[in-house]
C-alpha cells in the first residue's frame, strides 16, 4: 500500500485526465512560470508572433493545395475539423454500447420494460404546485394538446407523497407536478409510478404556443417522439421516463412530432408538424419545370428546456429515499467537456 | 512459497438486482488501481434479485478452504456458494407464507419473505456435518445460516446431520414486523434487529429470547421525537478497557452504532441504558449503510444521497468524508488486513479507496444496479494448492475445474491493465504472467 502510483496525487482524482492533457502547452502556459512581468509579456509576443506566423504559412500552404486540386479536378484534400465541446466529449464508459447484452437484459426487466413491450399503455397525471397563476394553467392546457394521454387534476392542497398513492391505485403510470415560483414556471417532478423512478427537472426558456410566430395548432392525433443524444447509461434511463409518456404506436397520419433533444446536458423540449411538400421547381438549363418533394416544419409548441437535477430509484422520498444520480456542482462540474446523459 | 512475496490480489464480490455476483480483482494486493470485473456468476434475470450476501469462515481471514459465501434471492430462499469459484454448495428454500400473513396484499407477501438480515454462524451452534473437524480429507462443514426476513421471522438454517444438501430449520423466533437491518456479534451470539416503526432489539440467537430493547432518542425541545426507522447497525467493539470506570463500560456485544432514516447516527450502549449515549444528525439522507473498520474504532457512514463519513466512535467526531459519487450508496465493506475501502453506490460504480488518505484508488463500472458487496478471501497461491493436491490426492474433477476457473480470473484483469500501459509497462507483471502460465503448465501436466 505503501507505493500509491503519482498519477493518482491529484486532487480531483474522480475525474479522467484534465482537460488538456496530451496536448503542446500554449503560450500562456509557456510563460506563466516567469515572474517579471516584462519579461513574460516580451517571451509571450515573441512567442505567439512565432505561432501565428506559422498558422498562417500553414493556411497558405492548405489553400494552395485546394486551388492545385481545383485545377487538376482531383479530390481536394479533407477541411480540418474544427474542435467543439461535443467532438472533444470526455469519454464515459457507461456510454451504452448496442451490442451490450448486459445492458440490454437490465433494460428488458426495468421499471419501463411493461411499456416498451406494449403491455401498458401510457395515462398520465398532470398537476402543479400549490398555488399557481394564469400563466401555468395555459402551459397545462398546451400541455394536454401534446400529451394525448393525460388527465389534469388540480392541486388542491394534496401532500405529493398521498398524490402518488391515489394515481397508483388509479393505474396511472406517469405522474407530472409542475413547479411555479414568483409567476415563473421552474420545474418539473417526472413520477414513473408505480416503483419509480423519480426524476426531478430544472425548467428553463418556456415559450408558449401562443409567443410563436406563425404556429400551428395541434392535433388530436398521437404524436411521433424524437429522442436525442442520450447515450450513457443515465441518458438511457431518463429518455425511457420521456418515452414512457407517449404511445408506442403513432398516428403517423397526423405528422405531429415531439422532440427531446440533449446538447451538452440541457434537454431541449419541441413539438413541431412536418409536411412532405411536393414542389414544381425550375432547375438550371432546363425548360420543363421538376417536381421535388421537400420537408418542411412548422413549429407547434410550447418550448421549453430541461436539466436534470436529480434521479431517484423509487417514488417520491426526497428525505428517506436514495438517489441513482444526483447534481453535485463542486464535485461533478469540473470539466466543461464532460456530460452526464 | 519463499518466491512471491508481493501481497495476494484482492478480491471483491458484488450482489446486483439481477441476481448476479460480479466477482471484482485486482492484479495483485499492490496495484489497485488494476482492479477490474473478473467474472461475473449467474445470469442477468430480475426474479433472482439478490438482497443481500454474506461472507464467512470457520476461522478467521486466512481461512480459505472453509469460506463460504451465502446469498439471499428476493424469493427467500438462501444459496450457498463458494467463494473461489462461485460453484453452488446448498440451497436453503424459502419458508413458507404462514396463514397469519397471508391476510395482506400479494406485494405485501412478497416483501415479507425477503431477507434482510443473512448471518453465518460458525462453531457451537453449527457444523452440523462435517463433524470431521481437523482432517484434511472431506468437504470443509458448512456453517448454520441466521437469516431475518422483512416480515420478522429470524431462524436459524444448519446442515442436516443425515443427507447432505438438506437443511433443517433449528431454531426460529419472530422478531418486529418491518426488518430494516440488522447485525450479529459471534462473541456474544446477540443478534440486533432495527426496523421500520419498532425501536432496536437485540437477540439472543441459541434461545431466541429477547435480550434488550432499546429506546429512541429523547423528545426535543418542542417536544418532536422520530418515529422508529433504524436502517443501519453495527456492533462495536469494547472500549479499551478504561478502569477508572469500573465495569460499567459495555462489554462485547453491548455497544452499537445505529443510523437511522432521519438522517441521525446513534451510540447504544446495553450497559449504561435504553436511551442512546450519543446522537448526532449527519448528513442529509437516510444513512443506508455502515462498516466498522478492524481493530480500530472507525466506523464509515454511506447515506442515501452518495456521502460516505468516517466516525470516529472514541472522540464522537466525523473525521474525514470520500467523495465523487453521483448515487446512493448501497454498501462499504472494510478489508480485514489492508486499508482499503470498498464501496458500491447506484450510480453503478464499485469504488475502492484508502482508508487512511481517503484517495480514490480504482473505480469499477458494474452496468447493474448493486445491491451489496463483500470482500472476498484470496485465492490460494499456486504451489499451495498443489501441495494440498498432493496430500489430499481428494477424488475431485470439480477441484479442477475450480482451480481452471481460478486461473482465468487471476490472469483477466491482468491483460487488461497490461493494455493501459505501454510495452514496457511493469517487468513484475510480464514475470508474474509467464510463472503463472509455468506453473499452469505444471498442474496439467501432473
Amino acid at each position: 500500500m505503501v507505493s500509491l502510483g503519482k498519477k493518482r496525487q491529484r486532487d480531483e482524482d474522480d475525474d479522467g485526465p484534465g482537460p488538456s492533457g496530451n496536448q503542446a502547452p500554449t503560450v500562456g502556459q509557456q510563460t506563466s512560470h516567469i515572474k517579471n512581468k516584462q519579461v513574460r509579456g516580451a517571451k509571450y509576443a515573441k512567442l505567439k508572433h512565432e505561432k501565428n506566423k506559422l498558422k498562417k504559412k500553414e493556411r497558405a500552404l492548405r489553400e494552395k493545395e485546394v486551388a492545385r486540386a481545383e485545377e487538376l479536378g482531383i479530390e481536394p484534400p479533407p477541411k480540418p475539423v474544427p474542435k467543439t465541446i461535443e467532438n472533444t466529449r470526455e469519454k464515459d464508459e457507461t456510454m451504452v454500447q448496442p451490442d451490450d447484452a448486459e445492458v440490454a437484459a437490465d433494460e428488458d426487466q426495468d421499471e419501463f420494460a411493461e411499456h416498451f413491450k406494449r403491455v401498458r399503455p401510457p395515462n398520465v397525471l398532470i398537476t402543479t404546485s400549490y398555488k399557481v397563476t394564469g400563466a401555468m394553467y395555459r402551459f397545462i392546457s398546451e400541455l394536454l394538446e401534446v400529451l394525448p394521454c393525460a388527465t389534469y387534476y388540480k392541486r388542491q392542497g394534496y401532500p405529493l407523497k398521498k398524490i402518488v398513492e391515489y394515481a397508483k391505485s388509479r393505474d396511472f403510470t406517469d405522474l407530472m407536478v409542475f413547479n411555479e415560483d414568483r409567476k415563473q414556471i421552474n420545474g418539473l417532478l417526472l413520477v414513473h409510478l408505480p416503483d419509480g423512478p423519480t426524476a426531478q427537472f430544472r425548467l428553463s426558456n418556456l415559450v408558449l404556443s401562443n409567443d410563436i410566430k406563425g404556429h400551428a395548432r395541434a392535433t388530436s392525433h398521437r404524436p411521433e417522439l424524437v429522442l436525442n443524444n442520450f447515450d450513457t447509461r443515465l441518458g438511457h434511463r431518463v429518455g425511457r421516463m420521456f418515452a414512457s409518456l407517449f404511445h408506442q404506436d403513432p398516428t403517423f397520419r397526423g405528422r405531429r412530432v415531439v422532440t427531446f433533444h440533449n446538447q451538452r446536458d440541457f434537454i431541449f423540449f419541441r413539438h413541431h408538424r412536418y409536411i412532405f411538400e411536393e414542389r414544381q421547381k425550375k432547375e438550371k438549363g432546363k425548360k420543363e419545370k421538376v417536381n421535388t418533394v421537400k420537408a418542411r416544419l412548422q413549429e407547434i409548441g410550447p418550448r421549453f428546456t430541461l436539466k436534470l437535477q436529480s434521479l431517484q430509484k423509487g417514488t417520491f422520498n426526497s428525505k428517506g429515499g436514495e438517489f441513482e444520480w444526483m447534481h453535485k456542482a463542486g464535485e461533478q462540474d469540473t470539466s466543461r467537456r464532460k456530460f452526464q446523459l | 512459497m519463499a518466491a512471491d512475496k508481493r501481497d495476494p490480489p484482492l478480491r471483491l464480490v458484488c450482489s446486483d438486482e439481477l441476481g448476479q455476483l460480479k466477482v471484482v480483482q485486482t492484479a495483485d494486493g499492490d496495484q489497485l488501481g488494476t482492479a477490474a470485473v473478473a467474472s461475473t456468476w449467474g445470469q442477468p434475470f430480475k426474479l433472482q434479485w439478490i438482497d443481500c450476501i454474506a461472507l464467512g469462515s470457520a476461522s478467521g481471514i486466512g481461512d480459505t478452504a472453509s469460506a463460504v459465501l451465502a446469498v439471499a434471492r428476493c424469493s427467500g430462499s438462501i444459496e450457498l456458494l463458494s467463494p473461489l469459484a462461485g460453484e453452488l454448495l446448498g440451497t436453503i428454500p424459502a419458508t413458507p407464507i404462514t396463514a397469519a400473513g397471508s391476510g395482506s396484499a400479494p406485494q405485501q407477501q412478497q416483501d415479507a419473505v425477503r431477507v434482510r438480515g443473512l448471518h453465518l454462524l460458525w462453531g457451537a451452534g453449527g457444523s452440523g456435518s462435517g463433524s470431521n473437524g481437523g482432517g484434511a480429507e472431506g468437504p470443509p462443514p458448512l456453517p448454520s445460516v441466521l437469516s431475518v426476513t422483512e416480515g420478522g421471522t429470524a431462524s436459524v438454517h444448519a446442515p442436516a446431520a443425515g443427507s447432505r444438501g438438506s437443511w433443517e430449520q433449528q431454531a426460529s423466533w419472530q422478531v418486529p414486523a418491518g426488518v430494516c437491518c440488522t447485525a450479529y456479534d459471534p462473541a456474544t451470539g446477540r443478534l440486533a434487529v432495527g426496523c421500520q416503526g419498532t425501536e432496536l432489539r437485540l437477540y439472543d440467537c441459541a434461545s431466541g429470547d429477547l435480550v434488550f430493547a432499546f429506546k429512541g432518542g429523547k423528545p426535543n425541545s418542542v417536544g418532536l421525537v422520530d418515529r422508529p426507522w433504524n436502517t443501519a447497525i453495527v456492533f462495536l467493539p469494547p472500549l479499551a478497557s478504561t478502569d477508572s470506570s469500573g465495569g460499567s463500560d459495555g462489554g462485547p456485544g453491548d455497544r452499537l452504532l445505529v443510523g437511522t432514516g432521519y438522517q441521525k447516527v446513534r451510540l447504544y450502549d446495553k450497559a449504561k441504558g435504553k436511551r442512546p449515549q450519543m446522537e448526532l444528525a449527519w448528513g442529509e439522507g437516510r444513512v443506508t449503510c455502515m462498516a466498522l473498520e478492524p481493530q480500530s474504532h472507525r466506523v464509515w457512514l454511506g447515506n442515501g444521497l452518495g456521502q460516505i463519513e468516517v466516525l470516529d466512535v472514541v472522540s464522537r467526531r466525523f473525521s474525514g468524508a470520500v467523495k465523487g459519487l453521483a448515487g446512493g450508496v448501497r454498501a462499504l465493506a472494510v478489508h480485514p488486513t489492508q486499508p482499503v475501502l470498498a464501496s458500491v453506490g447506484l450510480d453503478r460504480y464499485l469504488r475502492l479507496h484508502a482508508t487512511h488518505s481517503r484517495r480514490l484508488l480504482a473505480k469499477v463500472y458494474c452496468k447493474t444496479l448493486p445491491t451489496d458487496a463483500s470482500m472476498l478471501p484470496p485465492i490460494e497461491q499456486q504451489q499451495e494448492r498443489k501441495q494440498r493436491r498432493r496430500k489430499g490426492a481428494a477424488s475431485s474433477e470439480d477441484d479442477d475445474d475450480e482451480e481452471e476457473a481460478d486461473e482465468k480470473q487471476e490472469r483477466a484483469p491482468q491483460r487488461k491493465h497490461s493494455k493501459h500501459r505501454g510495452a514496457g509497462g511493469s517487468k513484475r507483471q510480464r514475470d508474474n504472467r509467464r510463472r503463472q502460465q509455468g506453473a499452469g503448465g505444471e498442474a496439467r501436466s501432473n
